[in-house]
């Protein structure tokens, strides 16, 4: 079988440039796409700065010898700067641990009425469910109450 | 798809358009797309929706120009860059033509390559139809259609063939199943049958084919009438008539 067979010049052309406009679309989709994927990047890391910034401005009482370290996520950041903000200041604070949604507050155990409204604040609010509230400790200075609660948006 | 395929013949006068039918088609007798015969004249008066067709295209009474090229061999991608290089330097205005390539060999330094080519411009028809997005899928010469459709009968290896057509004469020399020289007569008649082959293998000489042709195959020409004006030295043999209804493009 002897094969040969022929296009004519213009369509070979015709074809390149669509392929060509294709092309183009394409990669102003891509660029378009990119910057959009920058601006959350951008956007983000400045809303953990602020964020960053405003835990602190509060004033926390916490005990001595306890160190004041936050840094990363940003759904850990959100979550500790609600807590904070919903803490009186009459209390003292032991320790706050935060993961993620997850906190988990100790504080030293005082007087029960005090946390009673405490703890009715924080389930009206509606921003935190909470799960696990125990005492711990003997009936001397030593007793401190855990609170464990989870973040709900 | 084999259901938007059509077949587009394209003569001096008129061009021929004729959907491809399937084999299911063709045994329910489900003919229900038509062909059509149109003037070149009255192209405005298309009826058919030419949309999202690939046509095959055959164009009559074209001769195919063949060279053998030798190029420095430096990359594969670069060959279709050197054959428009030297076809403007011979031909100078390049934009009515159409080439393709066969590589023959190639040695470390230099590459052979049989490059084809055609004149386009009795394809400009199909640039008015092609407003209408349709695809070309690849355009044939007649000539090489009619061989390929006798290539299980012919046994040789380097032969002339012929071909008549509606008054235009063909000659085709094949030499290793490579098509080397192509020469097309028009007003063909039969009393000067043998001026014409001597002038071909003259011309297969000058082109450079190297050993003399003994063997020719005659296709759909009167073969009794002719048969006295075949030179003594070759040896001849009819192949028949031919349909061109039975054109398989391959």
């Amino acid at each position: 079988m002897i094969n040969i067979a022929f296009i004519p010049k213009w369509y070979i052309e015709e074809r390149q440039r669509k392929k060509h406009k294709k092309l183009k679309i394409l990669i102003c989709l891509m660029f378009i796409f990119n910057l959009c994927c920058l601006d959350y990047i951008l956007w983000n890391k400045y809303k953990i700065r602020c964020l960053e910034e405003k835990i602190k401005t509060y004033d926390l009482d916490i005990e001595k010898g306890s160190k004041k370290e936050f840094f990363g996520n940003k759904d850990s950041l959100i979550s500790l700067e609600k807590i904070i903000e919903k803490l009186p200041n009459y209390i003292k604070v032991k320790s706050i641990n935060v993961e993620g949604k997850k906190v988990d507050i100790k504080l030293n155990f005082e007087n029960e009425d005090k946390y009673l409204d405490l703890i009715k604040a924080l389930e009206k609010s509606g921003i935190f469910n909470l799960i696990n509230v125990s005492i711990i400790g003997n009936e001397s200075s030593n007793r401190y109450i855990d609170i464990e609660m989870e973040r709900k948006k | 798809m084999i259901n938007n395929r059509a077949l587009v013949y394209i003569n001096k006068e008129y061009l021929i358009y004729k959907p491809f039918v399937s084999r299911i088609e063709k045994l329910l007798n489900l003919n229900k797309k038509e062909g059509f015969k149109l003037k070149l004249k009255d192209l405005n008066n298309l009826k058919v929706n030419l949309n999202k067709k690939t046509l095959s295209v055959i164009v009559e009474g074209e001769e195919v120009y063949i060279k053998l090229f030798k190029f420095p061999n430096k990359s594969k991608y670069k060959i279709y860059e050197m054959i428009n290089n030297e076809l403007e330097y011979k031909f100078k205005n390049i934009d009515n033509i159409m080439f393709t390539y066969k590589i023959l060999g190639s040695t470390k330094k230099e590459i052979d390559v049989l490059v084809f080519c055609m004149n386009s411009s009795r394809l400009d028809v199909l640039k008015k139809l092609l407003d209408k997005h349709v695809d070309i899928r690849a355009v044939y010469p007649l000539q090489v259609c009619a061989l390929n459709s006798c290539k299980k009968t012919i046994e040789e290896n380097k032969y002339i063939f012929t071909f008549l057509y509606e008054n235009n004469l063909y000659f085709l020399a094949c030499v290793n199943n490579n098509l080397m020289c192509n020469s097309v007569v028009e007003n063909f008649k039969t009393c000067e049958l043998k001026d014409e082959i001597n002038r071909f293998t003259n011309k297969c000489i000058s082109s450079g084919i190297d050993s003399q042709i003994n063997k020719i195959y005659f296709l759909n020409v009167p073969y009794k009438e002719i048969e006295e004006y075949i030179p003594k030295k070759f040896k001849s043999e009819d192949l028949g008539e031919f349909d061109i209804n039975e054109i398989g493009v391959f």
